[in-house]
């Protein structure tokens, strides 16, 4: 589906939308949709992200302004659109980041910003609206393979963190951390198990999601493992010392297992 | 346990992360690192809770393509070192 048509699905006029902006066919910048609807993740409260890169500047009455960007905000209906206004610099230095990462050296975690790792999965699911050419010139500068497997690193390097952690609250009897911090185990290999499969959507909000959509027998026998661990009946806090110390090494467990599959994998 | 014997069930111990990098697989536990070979990783897998020492050594003398007798001197010999690094439990 294209992105005029998409919008149109959603009872937007992609037309009267671009004019908002001042866009036209003539506009020298690139201009592309994305988001979670893109995606098919999305819900009737979903915004519709609208990207254009380029000089720009936005032209809408509601303007906040960021760090390395301006949202521009604007409504069809009940539904909000922003228009979100990147300068050509910032792309190309994102992709020079992204191609500077040392996949396999020791910590790569975090060497791009949230943002940055949001911005490069939105242009590579990007649908184009104007400038198409320039558009796909803008996707290539971002390998998407590398990408996906500096999402898999960091994930494994947040599960080794949390890990860490966990056995640290069982050896001193902290159920209560040592439930927490299990839970954020449990997200962080489902999310490395994700990015493993070739998701790039680092937002954990939908994780459940992009889990659930996933293909395969493996894929199945992860998700029943993840919703056990997500809800375990542990009862009320203070947990009881041999009740939380199962949960914390179930958690343990399924987070080994998943990066024990994703590092095998690579032999 | 300082008695390694066919009856023994050794469980991986959960302090323990197995980590592969550039092609080598170590065990990382409270920040000591131990670099292991492919026998070693396939013995300290093996260590299910589940599993006594008799099956972890026919196992590997099947997969390994080892006589039963070096392999169980091969998993004890190694099963002793996890113990004393606590890298295994009982």
């Amino acid at each position: 589906m294209n992105a005029a048509a998409l919008l149109a699905s959603l009872g937007i006029d992609l037309e009267a939308v671009l004019a908002s902006e001042d866009l036209g066919a003539d506009t020298e910048a690139t201009v592309y949709l994305s988001g979670s609807l893109v995606e098919g993740l999305g819900n009737s409260s979903s915004d519709v992200d609208i990207f254009v890169v380029g000089d720009l500047v936005p032209n809408g009455p509601h303007v906040i302004t960021k760090d390395k960007f301006c949202i521009s905000i604007h409504f069809s209906g009940a539904r909000r659109i922003d228009f979100e206004y990147w300068a050509a610099g910032h792309i190309k230095d994102m992709a020079v980041k992204l191609e500077a990462i040392r996949l396999g050296e020791d910590f790569v975690a975090e060497k791009l910003a949230p943002i940055e790792e949001l911005f490069i999965h939105r242009i590579l699911i990007g649908l184009p609206i104007l400038g198409a050419d320039r558009f796909l010139s803008l996707a290539q500068l971002f390998d998407r393979d590398r990408f996906r497997q500096y999402l898999v690193q960091q994930s494994i390097h947040r599960i080794d963190g949390a890990m860490e952690d966990v056995v640290g609250t069982i050896d001193d009897g902290d159920w209560l951390s040592a439930v927490t911090r299990s839970r954020d185990l449990v997200n962080f290999a489902a999310d490395a198990f994700c990015h493993s499969k070739g998701n790039t959507n680092p937002l954990p909000k939908w994780r459940a999601r992009i889990l659930e959509r996933l293909p395969g027998n493996e894929a199945r026998m992860l998700e029943k493992q993840y919703w056990e661990l997500q809800f375990p009946e542990l009862g009320s806090a203070p947990f009881r010392a041999e009740v939380a110390e199962v949960y914390a090494r179930r958690c343990l467990d399924f987070a080994e297992q998943i990066t024990w599959s994703i590092q095998d994998d690579d032999r | 346990m300082n008695i390694v014997n066919l009856s023994s069930i050794p469980r991986r111990s959960h302090a323990v992360r197995r980590r592969r990098r550039n092609g080598a697989t170590m065990l990382i536990s409270y920040n000591n690192f131990y670099d292991v070979d492919s026998l070693a990783d396939v013995v300290w897998q093996a260590c299910d809770g589940v599993s006594d020492v008799g099956s972890i050594t026919h196992n590997v003398a099947v997969t390994q393509d080892m006589p039963e007798g070096l392999a169980a001197a091969a998993v004890i010999a190694y099963l002793a070192i996890f113990a004393t690094e606590s890298l295994v439990e009982w």
